[in-house]
């Protein structure tokens, strides 16, 4: 089953706004992307709609790694995907043109924050997002597998841009 | 296959990937919808999705790009014809063929990555239009009339429009509005056989298909005309007089972002 996550412009532009704000002490920001899951004909559709990027306060002084966010910001996502039942994607971004790719650091921090978003809203579905200045790569975790597939990511706006996967 | 697209090479480095990538689906696979498909093949697309329920007639033959009288005989499908287009031009090619009304095949149509509109009326142009909206679909849509009145040459105009999630809708553009809606259905069934010849079809499957060429590469610039209109008896195409009256920056108040899914 393939997925495949729509990034509508305007969004998107919200989101790389917030995510390139410089912060005290983080050395990038990460927020989360809402999304609607959809049927299609060969996997699923993630539509995205919503963002809501990580106070400042929420951030712990960690200089190991790019961004460490506390169970405040964490806890604030969850509740939302309890409330609502939509998709929940973390997203940062990488400050360079060409595909990004998930560091082994987002890599081991996904793996271990996922599965809670699975708990409390089993029913959608959760991933990860990483953005560069032109392009994405994207991580879903399709239940009930506990390992991350690759997801297809379309940047609608402005022109499109597919980015990886099989269409 | 390198040297096939050697001469569109100014198109991107990245370019040929992105067509190959990307999934088009096709809504009407009449005089408009088989002339982009087959542009589309020679260009270097390979993932398609078509829908049209129709099968050839002797009266498509001035204008179906691909059919021939054999298949008028046969009845053939007009996807049928389409598929056999493409994979004469290109044999790796994927297409996914729905002899139905593209209304019948949601999930298909759901996948796609961009949608060309090659259908009649208003209704269904809104109908298509609402559904790329709710996912996130980008639509090219592409319509030709013909107005007839006595004593006057005959007036050929068309458009092109691309309603893109977030930006200026169809309604936004003033091209379907409510009293083109009503005068519609309260013609339906009336409205007899509609002209259609295929050098004018053939001009706005052209526009259509050099501005997913140019969503996917950005090689006309990303500030590219979204709404086009062509007068066949003058032989141009050009940015429709509306659009400098149109906010292309507002958002869509028809399809508000949250509405998706």
């Amino acid at each position: 089953m393939t997925a495949t996550l729509r990034l509508p412009g305007r969004l998107l532009r919200a989101v790389r706004e917030d995510l390139m704000r410089p912060h005290t002490f983080a050395l990038e920001r990460v927020g989360w992307i809402f999304a609607r899951a959809a049927r299609e004909a060969r996997g699923v559709l993630l539509l995205a709609f919503d963002y809501s990027g990580v106070a400042d306060e929420h951030y712990i002084d960690d200089q190991t790694v790019g961004a460490r966010i506390n169970s405040a910001a964490i806890r604030r996502a969850l509740e939302r995907a309890l409330r609502s039942g939509d998709c929940v994607l973390h997203v940062h971004a990488h400050a360079h043109v060409g595909p990004p790719g998930f560091s082994p650091d987002d890599t081991e921090g996904l793996r271990e924050l996922m599965p809670s978003f699975g708990a409390v809203a089993p029913h959608a579905i959760h991933g990860a997002v990483v953005l560069s200045d032109d392009r994405a790569a994207g991580r879903v975790w399709l239940p009930p597998s506990r390992d991350p597939n690759p997801a297809r990511v379309v940047l609608v706006s402005p022109g499109l841009t597919i980015c990886g996967g099989e269409p | 296959v390198s040297d096939r697209f050697s001469r569109q090479s100014f198109l991107g480095p990245g370019a040929q990937a992105a067509f190959e990538n990307c999934r088009v689906g096709i809504l009407g696979l009449g005089g408009g919808g088989s002339h982009v498909l087959q542009q589309l093949a020679h260009v270097g697309f390979t993932n398609f999705a078509i829908f049209d329920p129709d099968v050839a007639n002797d009266v498509n033959l001035n204008r179906l790009v691909g059919a021939t009288e054999f298949d008028v005989r046969w009845h053939l499908p007009k996807v049928a014809i389409a598929a056999r287009v493409v994979k004469a031009i290109r044999s790796d090619a994927n297409v996914e063929v729905h002899q139905c009304r593209w209304q019948d095949e949601p999930l298909a149509l759901r996948g796609c990555d961009v949608v060309f509109g090659c259908i009649d009326g208003f209704a269904e142009r809104r109908e298509a239009e609402a559904c790329c909206r709710r996912f996130l679909i980008p639509l090219i849509d592409i319509g030709l009339d013909v107005h007839i009145a006595e004593g006057e040459p005959p007036q050929m105009a068309g458009q092109v429009i691309v309603s893109v999630p977030g930006g200026p809708c169809m309604t936004c553009l003033g091209f379907l509005t409510e009293q083109r809606l009503a005068q519609e259905a309260a013609q339906y069934g009336a409205a007899g056989p509609r002209p259609q010849v295929v050098w004018a079809n053939g001009v706005l499957a052209s526009t259509a298909v050099g501005i997913a060429i140019n969503l996917l590469t950005g090689w006309a610039g990303r500030n590219a005309t979204i709404y086009f209109s062509y007068d066949a008896n003058d032989g141009t195409v050009r940015p429709h007089p509306r659009l400098p009256f149109v906010d292309l920056r507002r958002p869509c108040s028809h399809y508000p972002d949250s509405d998706v899914g």
